[in-house]
């Protein structure tokens, strides 16, 4: 489960910063909230991963938007 | 640009709690120790300084966000409850600077070692100074669950994040210890290849 948490996460973060690479290069806001460093409860890994998920949204949309 | 060679100092693998190699099997502290100061940036170093400020302007540092090395500790940044892009790690920070200041300016060492090793890489080195260390330095978890770099008695620093300013080299310091984490998809090789190169330009004119 945490470890597919992990890498649900992982696949996530690399395809969103192609995104932010392609939509807007130095994108700041903040994705996820600070929780860290820490080896976090399963709960907090499953918010990242639901947060990054949102974002990914979001930012995809823009990107097939044509947005820049 | 400075290259590890027969000289290269030892490079020390940190130890791991239990807990901390269970969740993150691929995570590593290594660390080396150089007799060396603060001082002034040296020529040759303010050179390599301003040969990586030609090679990498704004579109060049965008995409060095999603090379390997990069990306594999924005991945392990997120696994462990930071954000990357306000968390900075000196490879960030460095990056930002560039933009801001239009170059990789000179800060004197070992700080300047520190980000052309770190640009050069991929991998967030840190310098700290080793005088008041007490043992091996490692990683684990404090009571609070926080992750970070000790040694025997104290707490260094957080994972991934600035030493205690109490830890800072200063004129005075005799010998630094300059750290790098290795994680998932940036392993102890690249690691260790980066530390030996800030090591070297952390010596140079010593």
């Amino acid at each position: 489960m945490r470890r597919e948490l992990r890498r649900q996460i992982a696949r996530l973060e690399r395809e969103l910063t192609w995104l932010k690479a392609a939509v807007g290069p130095w994108e700041l806001d903040r994705v996820t909230r600070a929780r860290g460093p820490a080896l976090l409860p399963t709960a907090a890994l499953e918010q990242i991963r639901d947060e990054l998920l949102k974002a990914h949204w979001r930012l995809q949309r823009r990107f097939e938007n044509g947005e820049r | 640009m400075a290259a590890a060679s027969s000289q290269s100092p030892a490079i020390v693998g940190g130890w791991v709690s239990d807990e901390v190699r269970e969740e993150f099997p691929g995570l590593a502290l290594r660390y080396t120790l150089v007799p060396s100061g603060v001082r002034r940036t040296p020529s040759i170093v303010k050179r390599q300084l301003e040969d990586i400020s030609d090679r990498i302007d704004a579109r060049r540092a965008v995409a060095l966000r999603s090379r390997g090395s990069t990306a594999a500790y924005r991945v392990f940044q997120r696994q462990i409850g930071l954000d990357p892009d306000l968390d900075r790690t000196p490879f960030e920070t460095a990056i930002i600077d560039r933009m801001i200041e239009g170059a990789f300016l000179p800060r004197g060492l070992p700080a300047d070692a520190c980000t052309i090793a770190t640009i050069e890489t991929g991998v967030p080195i840190w310098a700290i100074d080793a005088v008041s260390l007490s043992g091996p330095l490692g990683i684990r978890t404090t009571t609070a669950g926080s992750l970070v770099i000790a040694d025997r008695k104290s707490v260094l620093a957080p994972l991934l994040g600035a030493p205690e300013a109490a830890l800072a080299p200063s004129r005075t310091t005799s010998a630094i210890a300059l750290f790098a984490v290795a994680v998932a998809g940036s392993p102890e090789p690249i690691a260790d290849e980066a530390l030996w190169l800030a090591a070297a330009l952390a010596s140079e004119g010593a």
